[in-house]
């Protein structure tokens, strides 16, 4: 049996949350089961997350529902340039983790449908690509592999020249 | 990760950091080509500012701007079918002809939403104007800088651009405000930002015409610098003449409106008539005048203020305000000018009180009572810029109340006391930037309020402090106790008399994510920078003019070490040449150096820089006296994008050569660039005449 106002998640690797029932409707997701389900006591399983990832997503979700923002967020998309230097130093922290943890963050955000803080999260690993001043630094950074052909490489750096900073 | 989340991210950066992500792989390549890079083009080369600051919060790379060119616009507008938004900012070695020659071909015209050409000077005349017409999409528009622009052109782009909403018009200096009455009577609502700093001739009419034309949505406003009663003598009055028939048409309306304003008709034609007696007065009594009003009206305000806070009904205020003006004095011109202002300020605030966005700077004829007013109205404001304004404690405080959005507060040279900021922290829950550079009244106690407020979610991240009486305890004890150190992205501490080396290692160990840093005037030694260059890696921005300790031992590792650095200045430095030659090994990207005053620097520096930082836009060597006419000479010709080279107060140096320099940095270009007016603007600001008359020589010759 589940508290009051509380409901039961289950991830992934079958680990058991017990959040109030507001904290986890802030995800659209979660809200529109919990619409469909009748039984208050049904534990949810969220399929698609594991329980390392779903812990910090609900540690998230109740940080900001006990401390809403002050700023409503709706951004203008068509913004030329959209702003990532104003995460929330409690976000700033949240996110601070391990490359891995934080696109799982993403993904989980994603699939769970919590707009913040996928927002929030993208726009750190945007600061990281920020950071690097070339293609090579970003690929070390995020463990990606060069599956360019030195050809076609040099075919879009000739193109792009007029805006690489190499000489 | 999925193609969604990639794209949420890239939108994100700007974008020449999408450029570069585009060789990342094959994935990113495509994702980037497909959605983002056809959409938008960014050609644009921004014009360094003299002050460190302003320019380097931003942390996009710049393209080398001698490789765009027509071929080069050509074939990347053709790339890209979505396009929506094209910048051209700063492209000076671009012509009308070459942009519009090349963008017109193309099926964009009646899409493109985005068009920046600002700091393109005398480059586009009547020809582009027109063509911007054939942009009927157009929803941002920026022409900042465009020094041909004329109200007739203004009026021609609104009507055929009915879709814009964002319109940049600084430094247009032809603009008057007929300019703003066409755009607001063609645009009224649709205008959401609008940016008019630095027009000389545009005046306090352009608020009548604002509220006039119900622009209800304006968000963002830029009025610094507008000669908002600036006129003086007979001009003044002749152009008085006229806002009071604008003012008097106002009221009409109002009339119509609310059928409750008859007092003020008759009081403003009472007004014009004493105004034409005041007409015939002579300058020295009007100043005498100003004076006695100038008590007259505190008096006045206070009156008012009490009245206020009373019944808090603003517009019975206001009319009170205007009575008992009548009443109590036979009103001079000056009270009924702030008399007069308030009255617009007010009627602008009720019409267009969703502004987020305000810039008021330099405007001290506005006075208190003037800004109150208006920001009681103004209670969406996330940006407000007063600096220079008569701010005071009782604005502050209403401030605080009206605005519990308030992101940003600039009020440099503000008359306040300490204390009221204490209101603004306990009301304005989101203020990260706070500018209070030349504010006497602060000190330690600030640091008091900002803990206490750090406790909350937001922490101030830009904290200007330029020549305030905080102590270097203060700034400890602040570093220390905030739990939001490391939030820091920007600090000023310009001339804090009492910094010691201890408070800056402290610094540099909480706030290793700071991006700017100065501490020009510092009594700081090698020992407190060395901590800086070992911990704040990600330094772009750091000010060390006049720290005459510091000796090359911590230079060198600053040169070395601070890889990310954009901005260097070290005025009257002991900084050498092996610290250069160390920045142009570990550096690239360095793009302002300055080095006033540093007489160690010898040719063989500038040579280092020459070979390893070729992005370099902007070098100051003034008065570094052994610098030869051969070093500049390499060290211009190595860096394609220097647009100031300051070699003002160099003894020697051989004119021939150097309008040689000249001519071939022109006629390679093709195009005249700033580099070399600058170096005559700033040797015309030196007092060293014989300096200005070797670059006159110079000029001449040429």
């Amino acid at each position: 049996m589940t508290e009051l106002g509380k409901i039961k998640l289950v991830s992934s690797d079958s680990q058991e949350f017990e959040v109030d029932r507001e904290v986890a409707a802030m995800s659209q997701t979660i809200k529109n089961l919990l619409e469909a389900i009748e039984d208050e006591n049904t534990a949810i399983p969220i399929e698609n997350v594991k329980g390392e990832i779903l812990e910090r997503v609900i540690h998230y979700c109740e940080h900001h529902y006990n401390h809403p923002s002050p700023k409503n967020l709706t951004e203008n998309e068509n913004e030329y340039e959209r702003r990532t230097d104003d995460i929330e130093p409690w976000d700033q922290t949240f996110c601070n983790v391990e490359q891995p943890i934080l696109f799982e963050l993403i993904l989980a955000a994603n699939y769970l449908d919590i707009k913040p803080l996928l927002d929030v999260c993208c726009k750190t690993v945007a600061n990281l690509i920020k950071e690097c001043r070339s293609p090579e630094e970003i690929r070390k950074r995020f463990k990606i592999k060069n599956d360019f052909t030195k050809e076609e490489e040099e075919e879009i750096r000739k193109e792009n020249a007029w805006c690489l900073d190499e000489k | 990760m999925n193609i969604g989340d990639l794209l949420n991210i890239f939108s994100y950066l700007p974008f020449k950091k999408l450029q570069m992500c585009g060789l990342v792989c094959q994935k990113w390549n495509r994702i980037i080509q497909n959605e983002l890079l056809n959409r938008k083009i960014d050609f644009s080369f921004p014009k360094i500012e003299q002050k460190i600051h302003s320019f380097f919060g931003n942390d996009d790379s710049l393209p080398l701007q001698a490789r765009v060119n027509r071929e080069v616009i050509r074939k990347t507008i053709a790339k890209s079918e979505n396009l929506i938004s094209i910048n051209f900012a700063g492209c000076a070695r671009l012509d009308e002809f070459q942009i519009f020659g090349s963008i017109c071909k193309y099926p964009i015209t009646e899409t493109l939403q985005e068009l920046n050409l600002s700091e393109m000077q005398e480059k586009i005349t009547d020809y582009g104007f027109r063509n911007i017409c054939k942009f009927t999409s157009l929803r941002k528009l920026s022409l900042a800088t465009c020094a041909m622009i004329n109200d007739n052109h203004i009026e021609l782009i609104v009507n055929s651009c009915e879709n814009l909403e964002d319109i940049n018009l600084d430094n247009c200096f032809q603009l008057t405000d007929r300019s703003i009455q066409s755009i607001t009577s063609k645009l009224k609502s649709k205008l959401k930002k609008l940016s008019i700093a630095s027009c000389p001739s545009i005046t306090e009419t352009c608020l009548i015409y604002l509220f006039d034309n119900e622009c209800t949505s304006l968000e963002s406003l830029d009025l610094s610098n507008i000669s908002v009663f600036q006129i003086e003598g007979e001009k003044r009055n002749d152009e008085k003449k006229e806002e009071e028939k604008e003012i008097e048409k106002e009221i009409e309306i109002e009339k119509e409106k609310h059928k409750e304003n008859e007092n003020e008709e008759k009081k403003v034609i009472k007004s014009k008539e004493k105004e034409l007696e005041k007409d015939q007065k002579k300058e020295n009594e009007n100043e005498k005048e100003i004076e006695k009003e100038k008590d007259k009206e505190k008096t006045i305000e206070n009156e008012s203020e009490n009245e206020k806070e009373k019944d808090k009904d603003k517009e019975k205020t206001i009319k009170n305000n205007e009575n008992s003006g009548l009443e109590s004095d036979f009103n001079s011109e000056d009270f009924e000018m702030q008399e007069y202002l308030s009255q617009i300020l007010f009627q602008f605030g009720q019409a267009c009180n969703k502004l987020k966005t305000l810039n008021l700077n330099d405007h001290s004829e506005l006075n208190e009572s003037c800004l109150i007013i208006l920001i009681t109205e103004l209670t969406e404001l996330e940006t407000l810029y007063l600096d220079g304004c008569e701010v005071t404690d009782n604005l502050i405080k209403i401030i605080s109340e009206t605005c519990p959005k308030l992101e940003t507060l600039s009020i440099q040279d503000a008359d306040i006391s300490v204390n009221s900021l204490s209101y603004l922290f306990e009301s304005c829950g989101c203020l990260t930037n706070l500018n209070l550079n030349y504010v006497d009244g602060i000190n330690d106690d600030l640091f008091t309020f900002l803990i206490e407020q750090n406790k909350n979610d937001r922490a101030i991240s830009v904290l200007q402090l330029t020549a305030n009486c905080v102590s270097d305890y203060g700034v400890k004890y602040f570093i220390e106790n905030s739990c939001c150190t490391n939030q820091i992205r920007e600090l000023d501490l310009e001339n804090c008399l009492y910094l010691s080396d201890h408070t800056l290692a402290f610094l540099s160990q909480y706030s290793p994510q700071i991006q700017v840093l100065s501490v020009s005037c510092c009594p700081i030694t090698d020992q407190g920078l060395v901590f800086v260059a070992n911990n704040c890696k990600k330094l772009i921005s750091l000010n060390i003019d006049d720290c005459e300790k510091i000796t090359s031992k911590s230079l060198d590792l600053i040169c070395s070490q601070l890889i990310y650095l954009k901005a260097l200045s070290a005025r009257n430095t002991q900084i050498e040449d092996s610290s250069l030659q160390l920045l142009s090994q570990s550096n690239p990207y360095i793009t302002m150096l300055a080095l006033p005053d540093c007489k160690t620097i010898t040719d063989k520096g500038l040579v280092y820089l020459s070979n390893g930082c070729k992005m370099l836009q902007w070098i100051d060597c003034q008065n570094c006296s052994q610098i030869t006419t051969k070093a500049i000479q390499t060290l211009s010709l190595a860096c394609d994008d220097l647009q100031m080279f300051n070699i003002s107060g160099i003894p020697n140096l051989n004119p021939l050569i150097l309008s040689k320099i000249k001519s071939y940095k022109f006629n390679h270009f093709s195009i005249e660039l700033d580099f070399w007016k600058c170096i005559y603007d700033d040797s015309l600001d030196s007092d060293d005449v014989t300096d200005s008359e070797t670059d006159s020589e110079t000029d001449s010759e040429n």
